[in-house]
């Protein structure tokens, strides 16, 4: 990276307080997701248990759940999964949507006929209930859950890239670029879609928080994540049964920490975009 | 006017109807003839909404005609498709230099990317030879505009108007074309910069043998730099003839409004006859009215049944009206 | 620099205004000691080129300018109000209904999903006594006075269904519904045919001929300015440069710049070689030490004199006068 970059990184951090916090989160998790089995105090799947229901105290921060396990551990160990799923679901949906949403917007006529009915199409069923039934279908295990997910996440991406496209499509640049001797597949690529991304990195930042809710709403659920997998939401299931008879952690750090994933990826959203957007670097 | 294999465009009876809904058809470009030589710079006029910019994309083969041809020195490049025209060798022969310098530039691309496209898609193998030819080629176009080698890295938002529209013109001329469409190249800029624009655009003229095709609203600009003006109004051209001529005898009464309304250091307004009415409607046009009828100050009875044909009034001065 | 009494009071007074805005990237010294007086009646020309402040100074004097935007001196006086320190329901009530303003590019200054005709109404209710059941021919008689044709069907029309120059039509409709004391028409013809600029600026002549109107004409064509302004102000990054009355300015052209202008703005009798230009850019208005001249280094006539004295600024109740320490 050059020092310019670094720079316009640097000042985009320190312009908004609020940007510099989300950046800080994220490298949190960043690094929990990489690092995570040997940042854990205990093993994640030791259960032990004689100290089952334990409340958080000096040895374990966060409590331990009905097996005895840390709780802290199973959530530091579980951003690796939680992250990883979204990662993948996310990506697969922004390259496919994008694609498909760039050429609707680009070509119009046919294309955006026939890419509009599949993004119709996936947007008439509840997106959930959709989620739910294509894992049950493909089976229950964690790949499907990243597919079911990049799935329903399809139309996002195609309507936003369609409309982004479309806006830039009878710019001056276009025509310049067409008059430089591209073919329109390499007008859309080249210049155009390079273009898109300022916008849709903010899509794909509030976009993963989205994921990561969906996985761990289909996990609290009982699908894709079984036991013995730490996985936020799945903790947060398994904690719920105890609320009641007062044992509130279990599933109230699970949950915390769920919601502040969430939370550190909408902030991020515009300063991500800031960074891309060359415009902004002087 | 005869397709001659000299001309480095003829445009011979070209019409584009763009279909608007229940059979209506929009005649953008309604029986356009006219051709430009070798070296020669032909001014094109109109208000807005008469098929000039039509016009233009048909020219630069962004648009496929509806009829008629196209004629790029005796090869007729009007067959081609326009989604196929950017393969073919005929591409950096005709370019352009757009209006806004802003919205012509990609944001993303630094000005020597915006100057290095076209040879990099269009240059022979020995422009396409590599890094190092290609950022000669670059910089020699940047010279040849006065644009200096230090601002090749930046982006267009940290160029100011004049340095973009610089990078505009390099990247349309370093492919050494035969024929350059401007559309407006100078309506963007202060007056301060028109000037030496224009002065530039004179040069490299001069310089790379260049055609041009002028396109403007600012006549004042257009009596300078062209040696021929087509007028155009609702798709059709109304007069044709040398620069002076235009201006200081003007034979169509919409060029003679035209003329009048362009204001001057000094003039009066209070000689202007202001064109009153609005423009007829250029879907389905009845084709024995005079487009200009509704407008024109001097419409007869006969400009309502028979349509006026493009006639000689005088030495190279052509024009569509019954009473010239 | 020459200094003749006006005669009666002036309708509008800017008196040394200075303004700037606080940007990411520094203050932005936008305009300086600019004094401005306009009389009832009169049209005034503002001209220079982008970045002159022109555009500013306009919505200074209606106080729309932006958040970010703050007075630093000076005062502006409209008909005996003071337009800095009046609230902002009465700066309401002047808007539109005493100074009005048309701006560049009319069709997006219409609100593009109402009807042409109920935007006058809206203009109507706001500021005037008009009754409801009056509602819709007094919109229609503003149509027909600004000779859009066909008025009462026009009155149904969205903006998108009208051309360049009939949108600016309606625009002034919009300005003139309540008859302000003055308008305020900021580049009303850029981007519009040359035929439709002509028919524009005479409409407006002689719609403010009529009701005795002021207009204030901001534009960056000299020509333009010259064929319909009694009085031009020459702008330049931010200070009023020269004023004088139209004819004077073009035979006696005093600051070097105004000279420059005019040899720069393209006309009839010059040729490519002749036409000249203006070297070097604007000076960064976000430096800290800009200079007393801000055309200082752009200038043929520059001397020591120019950043060693002091330079005042022309006087508000001027006719004529000169902000340059070497005039022409």
């Amino acid at each position: 990276m050059s020092a310019a970059t670094l720079k316009h990184i640097r000042y985009v951090a320190t312009e908004n307080p609020v940007t510099l916090v989300a950046f800080l989160l994220f490298s949190g998790f960043v690094l929990l997701a990489l690092f995570g089995p040997w940042i854990a105090p205990y093993d994640p799947l030791a259960s032990d248990s004689g100290a089952a229901l334990k409340a958080p105290s000096a040895a374990h921060w966060f409590g331990t759940d009905s097996l005895g396990r840390d709780i802290l551990s199973r959530i530091i160990v579980a951003a690796r999964l939680d992250f990883g799923i979204a990662v993948s679901a996310v990506a697969a949906s922004f390259v496919i949507g994008a694609a498909l949403g760039s050429l609707a917007g680009f070509y119009g006529g046919w294309a955006d006929r026939i890419i509009g009915r599949i993004a119709d199409t996936i947007m008439a069923f509840p997106l959930f209930v959709l989620a739910m039934g294509i894992v049950a279908a493909l089976g229950n295990t964690v790949a499907n859950i990243v597919i079911a997910t990049a799935i329903i996440n399809l139309p996002f991406y195609i309507r936003v890239a369609r409309a982004e496209v479309n806006v830039r499509r009878a710019a001056g640049y276009v025509e310049a670029a067409r008059l430089a001797g591209n073919t329109d597949l390499r007008v859309l690529a080249m210049h155009v879609f390079p273009n898109i991304l300022p916008p849709i990195m903010v899509q794909i930042s509030l976009n993963m928080g989205w994921a990561i809710l969906n996985a761990a709403g289909l996990s609290f659920i009982g699908l894709g994540v079984r036991p013995p997998q730490a996985e936020w939401g799945i903790m947060v299931a398994e904690g719920a049964t105890y609320i009641i008879s007062g044992e509130w952690w279990v599933a109230l750090f699970p949950g915390a920490v769920l919601m502040l994933a969430v939370f550190t990826f909408n902030l991020l959203g515009d300063g991500l975009r800031d960074i891309m957007d060359p415009r902004m670097r002087t | 006017m005869n397709a001659s294999q000299n001309n480095v465009l003829d445009c011979v009876e070209v019409k584009k109807h763009f279909p608007v809904g229940r059979g209506a058809l929009l005649h953008a470009v309604d029986d356009v003839s006219f051709a430009i030589g070798p070296g020669e710079s032909v001014g094109l006029v109109g208000e807005s909404g008469c098929g000039k910019s039509t016009l233009v994309r048909l020219i630069t083969r962004m648009l496929d005609v509806t009829s008629g041809d196209i004629i790029y020195r005796g090869r007729n490049i009007g067959f081609i498709p326009a989604r196929r025209f950017a393969g073919t060798q005929f591409r950096p022969k005709i370019q352009m230099v757009f209006q806004d310098p802003t919205d012509s530039l990609n944001p993303r691309h630094t000005a020597f990317d915006a100057i290095a496209e076209p040879v990099r898609r269009l240059g022979s193998t020995e422009g396409k030879g590599g890094a190092k030819p290609l950022a000669l080629a670059v910089a020699e176009a940047a010279k040849m505009v006065g644009l200096p080698e230090e601002l090749l890295p930046r982006y267009p938002h940290q160029l100011s108007g004049g340095q973009k529209a610089r990078v505009g013109i390099a990247r349309a001329v370093v492919m050494m074309p035969d024929l350059l469409v401007l559309d407006e190249p100078t309506a963007a800029l202060d007056v301060s910069v028109q000037a030496t624009i224009l002065r530039l655009l004179a040069d490299l003229k001069r310089e790379l043998g260049m055609s041009y095709l002028f396109v403007s609203h600012d006549l004042n600009v257009v009596r300078m730099l062209c040696d021929r003006v087509i007028v155009m109004y609702l798709g059709r051209i109304v007069e044709q003839g040398p620069a002076r001529e235009l201006f200081e005898r003007p034979a169509h009464p919409y060029t003679r409004a035209l003329v009048k309304a362009i204001p001057s250091i000094g003039g009066k307004p209070g000689e202007r006859e202001v064109l009153q009415g609005e423009p007829r409607s250029p879907i389905n046009p009845d084709p024995a009215v005079c487009r200009f009828y509704g407008r024109c100050p001097q419409q007869r009875d006969r400009c309502r049944t028979e349509a006026p044909l493009l006639r000689e009034i005088r030495a190279g001065v052509t024009a569509a009206c019954h009473f010239s | 620099m020459s200094s003749e009494a006006a005669g009666p009071s002036p309708l509008l007074e800017v008196m040394d205004l200075s303004l700037e805005f606080r940007t990411r990237s520094g203050t932005v010294h936008a305009l300086q000691g600019v004094n401005l007086a306009v009389q009832k009646g009169e049209t005034v020309g503002i001209v220079g080129e982008s970045g002159s402040g022109k555009s500013v100074l306009s919505f200074a004097i209606l106080r729309i300018l932006d958040a970010a935007a703050r007075v630093t001196s000076g005062a502006i006086e409209f008909a005996g109000m003071d337009m800095l320190a009046a609230s902002e329901r009465s700066l309401e009530e002047v808007r539109g209904r005493e100074i009005s303003m048309i701006f560049q590019n009319p069709r997006t200054a219409l609100n593009p999903i109402r009807r042409i005709g109920r935007q006058i109404e809206d203009v109507l209710s706001m500021h005037s006594s008009t009754l409801r059941a009056d509602m819709k021919a007094k919109a229609i008689e503003a149509l027909a006075r600004v000779r859009i044709p066909d008025p009462e069907r026009r009155y149904a029309a969205y903006p998108f269904e009208l051309s360049g120059g009939q949108c600016q039509r309606v625009m002034i409709a919009l300005a003139l519904a309540c008859n302000p004391q003055l308008l305020i028409a900021d580049e009303p013809t850029t981007g519009l045919d040359v035929t439709t600029q002509a028919a524009i600026l005479s409409l407006i002549s002689e719609l403010a001929a009529e009701r005795k109107m002021a207009t204030i004409l901001i534009t960056h064509d000299l020509a333009l300015a010259s064929e319909y302004c009694d009085r031009i102000v020459v702008m330049h990054a931010g200070h009023v440069v020269e004023l004088a009355p139209t004819s004077q300015l073009f035979s006696r052209p005093r600051h070097p710049y105004t000279a420059r202008l005019i040899a720069s703005t393209p006309g009839p009798a010059q040729g490519i070689a002749t036409l000249a230009s203006i070297p070097g850019n604007l000076p960064d208005l976000r430096r800290a030490d800009l200079p007393n001249c801000r055309f200082h280094a752009r200038c043929e006539r520059a001397q020591d004199a120019c950043t060693a004295l002091a330079l005042p600024n022309i006087p508000v109740d001027a006719q004529s006068g000169v902000r340059c320490v070497n005039p022409l």
